[in-house]
């Protein structure tokens, strides 16, 4: 069994211009990890390294014992899922043949969905509360109702980890506590996801770490409680942040 | 399975309609009992059976490549004639017709249109780059067929005499006329070599509806696909377009048309295109004899009046929706 992923000391170059510079990361199972950072801090980057999506200029990432290059590309899709930004469809397929796609690493070509694949999906569709999207086409929906679709395509593979590119960006407050609690569920079922995250009370809230990248490099990294309280992190966002400790939970101020 | 039903209702409509363009002619002749040793035995098999034979293969390949490039391109707009293939293969085509190589051996005409259509993927694979976008794509596509409309041009330009520039005009055209069953065994293993390599890619063009990084993240690796992809359309058509000329607006309207009936599903689109553009040539073959007068129409001329118009529609339908 796959225990953990781990980029270690991650370099980066777009053309010239450092993108990454000498980050590692951790994810291991059972965990939702929070990535954070001001806009073109290398997060989606990273993220797309992590599901090798892009190749490093330097460093690894390691799947479990064994790198992740070295890994067949169907064996990495049934291990890893990726959420990318927007997440796009581009004809208007019915809700659940989209779900679907989320079972192409699991059987050869001439394979239709065996019984295992239809619970997979069935059971995707109902952690996102997608069940009465099924039917529909996914062109027509809002943005709230196809942001669940697309979460239901990554649980439909079952994967060890999921990589979410700001899943809540742009849903409104109830859909993206409703994405942040059923990525939360994935975690507490024994899966990992690293989420990159805009709100930093959803960060503070959901996540059981969290790591803060500026510039291509981490500046913090560990529980959220002390990363929101790094000065480091508040000169990063070139904003003040206040953290105020409620009992209900971490609340977040910036100014 | 509604797809399911699609494909048995076209497979025996395309039968159906195959029987009856071998019966239907200036005479009719019954395709299933024509007695041997007599002139309807000739008729039907060396002029008629030639004729629907090409008209179901080169029909099924633009079918086909059609949906498959829409599928990897995400455009519905797309069509072997935007990434070059078939004016590559025209090109080809011609340089053999006007340079007289197509006297000296019977495999010089197909050979020449599969170089064409050879050296157009090269091309654009060149123009386009190693990591290219789709986008760039459809631009370097865009690039050679303007280019090798202007080798064309040229060709026309100094032909030696009126002749040899009606033929290469005549034959550009597209047309099923005058083929003989030797022409469909030059071509046919080059169509069907080429069209079972685009029908692997079904799942992958799947994968494709949710974008480039997911479908890679769903465990393709997309250099090599698009390869196979756009390689099996240049294998198929290249051979299609040397033994029929051009036949344009197939791969453009067929799938258009099949698409909402197997639920827009890339895959499933593959094989209704192939039958659906097979039966619409069969059809447009018929059409074409029967409203012949002396001189007969060609089928490319038909073709482009009815797509002509039919590529604006679907233009102007998708401005106003959210492709």
């Amino acid at each position: 069994m796959v225990s953990e992923l781990r980029a270690e000391q991650i370099d980066f170059r777009y053309r010239d211009v450092p993108v990454l510079r000498d980050v590692s990361l951790a994810l291991a199972r059972g965990e939702i990890v929070g990535l954070i950072g001001p806009n073109g801090a290398g997060k989606t980057t990273l993220l797309r390294i992590l599901s090798g999506l892009q190749p490093p200029d330097a460093g690894r990432v390691l799947l479990g014992e064994g790198e992740l290059q070295d890994l067949s590309t169907a064996e990495r899709a049934r291990l890893l899922a990726y959420l990318p930004q927007g997440a796009p469809a581009h004809w208007p397929l019915q809700v659940e043949r989209v779900v679907e796609l989320g079972r192409i690493p699991h059987r050869a070509w001439w394979q239709s969905l065996a019984e295992a694949d239809r619970q997979a999906v069935d059971n995707a569709i109902a952690a996102t509360d997608a069940e009465r999207l099924r039917g529909r086409i996914v062109t027509t929906l809002s943005g709230g109702e196809r942001a669940r679709v697309m979460l239901a395509r990554v649980f439909a593979t079952e994967p060890c980890f999921i990589l979410a590119d700001e899943p809540v960006a742009s849903l409104d407050p109830f859909h993206q506590l409703q994405v942040m609690a059923t990525l939360r569920a994935h975690a507490a079922g024994g899966g990992g996801v690293l989420v990159v995250l805009h709100d930093l009370n959803l960060a503070a809230r959901f996540c059981d770490r969290l790591v803060a990248l500026d510039c291509g490099r981490r500046v913090c990294e560990g529980a959220p409680r002390e990363v929101l309280a790094d000065p480091a992190l508040a000169a990063a966002y070139s904003v003040r942040i206040d953290v105020v400790e409620e009992p209900d939970g971490l609340w977040v101020r910036y100014r | 399975m509604r797809s399911t039903w699609v494909l048995g209702l076209l497979l025996t409509l395309l039968v159906a309609v195959s029987l009856f363009a071998l019966a239907y002619g200036e005479v009719w002749l019954n395709p299933l009992a024509a007695g041997e040793e007599s002139w309807r035995y000739t008729v039907l098999w060396e002029i008629r059976l030639p004729r629907v034979l090409l008209a179901v293969l080169v029909g099924a390949v633009l079918g086909l490549s059609g949906a498959a490039l829409q599928g990897l391109l995400r455009n519905p707009l797309a069509d072997p004639g935007i990434v070059g293939v078939s004016a590559c293969a025209a090109l080809g085509a011609v340089v053999v017709l006007y340079s007289g190589l197509a006297a000296v051996a019977w495999f010089a005409l197909p050979l020449g249109g599969m170089v064409g259509a050879g050296l157009s993927v090269l091309l654009v694979y060149l123009l386009s780059g190693n990591q290219s976008s789709l986008f760039s794509l459809i631009l370097a596509g865009m690039a050679v067929n303007a280019f090798v409309g202007a080798l064309i041009s040229l060709v026309l330009n100094v032909a030696a005499n009126p002749f040899a520039m009606s033929e290469i005009v005549y034959w550009l055209l597209g047309s099923f006329a005058n083929r003989s069953l030797q022409d469909v065994y030059i071509a046919a293993p080059f169509m069907l070599a080429g069209s079972l390599a685009v029908l692997t890619s079904g799942r992958y063009l799947d994968a494709l509806s949710l974008g480039e990084e997911t479908a890679t993240t769903l465990g393709f690796d997309p250099r090599r696909w698009r390869w196979i992809v756009v390689g099996g359309v240049a294998a198929s058509v290249g051979a299609a377009v040397s033994v029929s000329g051009n036949i344009g607006f197939v791969g453009l309207v067929v799938p258009h048309l099949l698409r909402p009936l197997v639920g827009h599903e890339p895959r499933r689109l593959l094989w209704v295109s192939a039958l659906g553009g097979a039966i619409l040539l069969v059809l447009a073959d018929m059409l074409v004899q029967s409203i012949s007068g002396r001189v007969e129409l060609k089928l490319g001329v038909i073709t482009a009046l009815i797509g002509g118009p039919f590529f604006l529609y679907i233009i102007m339908r998708t401005r106003s929706s959210e492709w």
